[in-house]
């Protein structure tokens, strides 16, 4: 464990995931990036059991857990993007979210969960052809929820179960490009003024929701003895992102700060999924998730050549996924025990013309007798990107999810 | 735990291998990804120049507060300007004082006289082209004092608690208790020669009436002579300031003799030029501040830029130019100036800019153009060849562009440092002389040559000032041009 920890911080100034959206938000943790859910292609939001957990999107479905359940998951992805004439390639390993689930029985279950919704993350050196000097370009952007959930079966409705969560954000953005001189359109005798100058576009920022302290999930889950269904409706709501920006010669002598904010307004976000268990322990399930956006995003400053604004389109995704079980006996052997999954996606981004095709397969490897699980889910995929350049991006990741299960709070036999 | 291992360990060359592979970068993948993303690999220059600036406010700030001198202080006229030398002694402060002073009340023949050594690192600086040394005057000198008894130690103590500045102010409102007119003949012949200023028997007898502890401020000032002694004051042990008095009776051979350091010194500086006049010497405190008006390089600049300047983007401010370089060009006539050390003297330049509401001055950065240095030296001195003076207010500009929608103006100031020795010398630091060369100086329009020996340190300033007088009246009156190298964060479409 001390070993993957140390991997893990090791790694964690390395570059980033996606490079699509960079300027807008980011790129997207899907369902908090858990390594369970990832596994079987990021369908089984409506799958119940007794250690699921919390689920950012469905919060009702904790209501069915037994067991109290803590997860944090990491993510090793590596990204490429290709062209016809070149590839660029990086790596980054984060830790899009932390869960945990206290179930209460009668009284229902609680849940609290840490979630990098949307995260941006690279950091490079590039030696400008026509000055040899390096240029250094950093973005660095996540934002952060706290979702705080409760969820309770209906009292004489036992299949069906209602539960709300509370997203509160936060986080920050920072885009730095410092940069050397390009004197083409300087004459010869001129040039030398800028020798070693270095100017640095800095642009700093924190997010948070407009004038309301949070946005709301609201879902009903259905456990029916072979299937479950589930639907959540999360409220539209505006993301403010207050920035200040301006040119840097160096940390001490900057300029004014320029202030701007920018607002996003985030749609309201539809989801619905099934879970059918074709026989004992053998699930398959659908969900598909809808996010109407019919405002651009603004991107973090504008300028240079960048584009001011990021389009949008509708957000998309439709997962299949296909689960076995781990037996919860112990003396059945090992193989038994483990979690088997797969599934694939389709997912539009928010972001214009952007289309992301994955699948994966992952396991839920049991250790110890108290139902401890390490899950492990490799995923890959590609990205179309339409109008952007012609560049299109291939991911590979490797998702570690820790799972440790207690029965606190609940009596024998239940 | 060993399954995890194996299983970490698989995963990590796993990763490894992948990342190997198939997600490899080539040379130019994030070049050319970052430029079809529009994102810069570097930051476009462009110049802007503004021609036919006038200042629309010129003011010269003389600083007439006495300067503590306590290494070197000079004595006498320079360039319209008179240097006074004050001194400050406290007596009883040794222990043979009063034994002394018993026997200095009734000696038949009693003197004193304040011995000054000349400063030897100026006068044997082989740098100076000029000739510095003989000095032979008659020197008209007008001494006055000013004399404090007191008979306990707390008076002494009490002196030891005023501060320099309080000094300094007392020696503006400076009422003497007696003024005595004196001649003395100077004849310094050598750098290492010592100045001896015989004190009047006027002096000798107000002393005399001193009870144990005595402060004694005198000051000598010498309005009439066209020349400026420089000395030694404090800090140089071998060869400090001293007022020496001596006493002698009849019969006795031999004078006894009390030798005193002054326990401060200071020169107070006279101006004799109109107030308002746009003069500034060297070596003292005087700067030149001078505003341009705004409308000018507002225009200048969007013009270039085919917008508005400054640039509103929705309700707030866009900024999107930052100044790299900022040159000021004046047309120079070094006519009216004097110098008299026949070396260039540096300009320095700073600007007045905005910090947290507060105007503060900033020095500004002096960039090198070295090729031009090279050629025709640095374009920041007067008394030099050429006719132009070119300052660099990079900050100044920079903060200007920044702050002009809040109302910023562009407030420059200038005075006059050291004499330039690098004067078109690429390296601009001190360093050792690689092989003897002979350097060629024009001084007063004869060409001077100074040879410069292998081993030598070449100094980028000489380390005395010269009194010198500059006038920048024509300079501030002929339409001056500014040069801007722009950062600039506009794109090609963008606008």
């Amino acid at each position: 464990m001390n070993k993957l920890l140390c991997l893990i911080l090791c790694a964690a100034c390395l570059a980033s995931a996606s490079m699509l959206g960079i300027d807008a938000l980011g790129e997207e943790n899907s369902l908090g990036g858990m390594a369970n859910t990832a596994g079987r292609g990021f369908a089984g939001g409506a799958k119940t059991g007794d250690a699921e957990g919390a689920s950012v999107v469905n919060p009702a479905r904790m209501a069915f857990d037994t067991k109290v359940v803590f997860n944090l998951n990491f993510l090793i992805d590596m990204t490429t993007a290709e062209s016809d004439k070149s590839t660029y390639s990086t790596t980054n390993i984060s830790l899009p979210s932390l869960n945990f689930s206290f179930p209460m029985g009668t009284f229902g279950a609680i849940g609290l969960s840490l979630w990098q919704h949307y995260a941006s993350n690279m950091e490079e050196d590039v030696q400008d052809s026509a000055s040899r000097m390096d240029a250094e370009i950093k973005y660095q952007g996540s934002i952060y929820e706290i979702v705080p959930a409760y969820s309770v079966r209906l009292p004489f409705f036992r299949m069906m179960s209602l539960g709300a969560s509370a997203h509160f954000v936060m986080g920050n953005v920072e885009r730095s490009l410092t940069l050397g001189p390009d004197n083409s359109e300087v004459s010869k005798k001129d040039s030398w003024a800028t020798n070693e100058s270095m100017v640095t576009d800095y642009v700093s920022g924190t997010w948070e929701i407009k004038d309301h302290p949070a946005y709301y999930t609201l879902a009903m889950q259905f456990r029916g003895r072979q299937s479950s269904y589930y639907f959540s409706y999360t409220t539209p709501y505006t993301l403010q992102n207050d920035l200040t920006y301006n040119l840097r010669f160096s940390q001490l002598d900057t300029l004014k700060p320029t202030r701007s904010i920018r607002e996003i307004e985030f749609p309201a976000l539809l989801a619905t999924g099934v879970n059918y268990r074709l026989y004992k322990r053998h699930n398959v399930m659908m969900d598909v998730q809808w996010r109407a956006w019919d405002t651009d995003v603004e991107n973090i400053a504008g300028s240079w050549d960048l584009p001011k604004v990021t389009e949008t389109q509708n957000d998309f995704m439709i997962a299949l996924g296909y689960q076995r079980d781990g037996s919860p006996l112990f003396y059945e052997s090992y193989l038994d025990r483990t979690t088997f999954r797969f599934g694939g996606w389709m997912k539009s981004w928010y972001v214009k013309d952007v289309y992301e095709y994955g699948g994966s397969i992952g396991a839920g490897l049991p250790m110890g007798k108290k139902g401890t699980t390490i899950d492990l889910a490799l995923q890959g995929g590609k990205r179309t990107t339409g109008g952007h350049g012609d560049w299109e991006e291939l991911f590979f990741g490797i998702r570690v999810g820790l799972m440790g299960v207690g029965t606190w709070g609940q009596t024998r036999g239940r | 735990m060993k399954k995890k291992f194996v299983l970490l360990s698989f995963l990590a060359i796993g990763t490894l291998a992948l990342s190997a592979c198939l997600f490899d970068s080539d040379e130019d993948g994030l070049g050319n990804w970052l430029s079809d993303q529009g994102l810069p690999d570097s930051y476009k220059v462009q110049t802007v120049s503004v021609d036919g600036l006038v200042p629309s406010e010129v003011n010269v700030y003389r600083d007439s507060t006495p300067l503590i001198m306590d290494g070197r202080i000079v004595f006498g006229n320079s360039a319209n300007m008179s240097h006074e030398m004050a001194f400050e002694f406290l007596y009883g402060s040794k222990k043979d004082d009063s034994l002394f002073l018993k026997h200095f009340k009734k000696a038949d023949t009693t003197g004193a006289h304040v011995a000054l050594y000349v400063l030897t690192s100026f006068y044997k600086d082989k740098n100076i082209p000029v000739e510095l040394l003989p000095i032979k005057e008659k020197l008209k000198v007008n001494v006055s004092w000013k004399l404090r008894k007191g008979k306990k130690k707390a008076f002494l103590d009490s002196l030891y608690d005023v501060s320099d500045s309080v000094w300094q102010r007392s020696l503006k409102k400076w009422k003497p208790d007696a003024v005595v007119d004196t001649t003395y003949s100077i004849n310094v012949k050598k750098a290492d020669g010592r100045v001896l200023f015989e004190i009047p028997g006027e002096f000798l007898d107000s002393l005399k009436t001193c009870h144990k502890y005595c402060h004694l401020e005198m000051r000598m000032a010498a309005p009439e002579t066209e020349n400026l002694y420089r000395f030694y004051t404090l800090s140089n042990t071998k060869k400090l300031a001293s007022f020496n008095f001596r006493s002698i009776d009849k019969g006795d051979t031999l004078y006894k003799v009390l030798t005193y350091t002054p326990y401060r010194m200071a020169n107070v500086i006279v101006n004799n030029d109109c107030s308002d006049c746009l003069v500034l010497h060297g070596g003292v405190k005087d700067s030149i501040v001078f505003e341009y008006p705004t409308e000018p390089i507002f225009e200048a600049l969007s013009e270039f830029y085919g917008d508005e300047f400054p640039y509103k983007n929705g309700d707030d401010y866009d900024v999107r130019q930052a100044v790299v370089l900022a040159q000021l060009t004046f047309a120079r006539d070094d006519s009216k100036g004097e110098n008299h050390l026949g070396l260039p003297i540096r300009v320095m330049t700073g600007s007045i800019i905005d910090s947290s509401d507060k105007e503060v001055t900033v020095q500004e950065f002096y960039k090198l153009n070295k090729t031009d240095v090279v050629k025709s030296g640095h374009k920041n001195m007067v008394f030099y060849k050429g006719d132009s003076l070119t300052i660099q207010v990079t900050q100044g500009m920079r903060d200007f562009l920044n702050r002009a929608n809040y109302g910023a103006k562009p407030k420059f100031t200038m005075f006059l440092y050291y004499p330039q020795l690098q004067d078109n010398d690429s390296t601009f630091k001190t360093k050792i002389v690689q092989k003897d060369t002979v350097k060629t100086r024009i001084v007063n329009g004869d060409t001077v040559e100074m040879k410069v020996s292998k081993g030598d340190t070449s100094y980028v300033y000489l380390s005395h000032y010269d009194y010198a007088r500059y006038d920048f009246s024509s300079m501030m009156k002929k339409p001056a041009t500014l040069k801007l190298w722009l950062a600039t964060k506009r794109g090609g479409d963008d606008e």
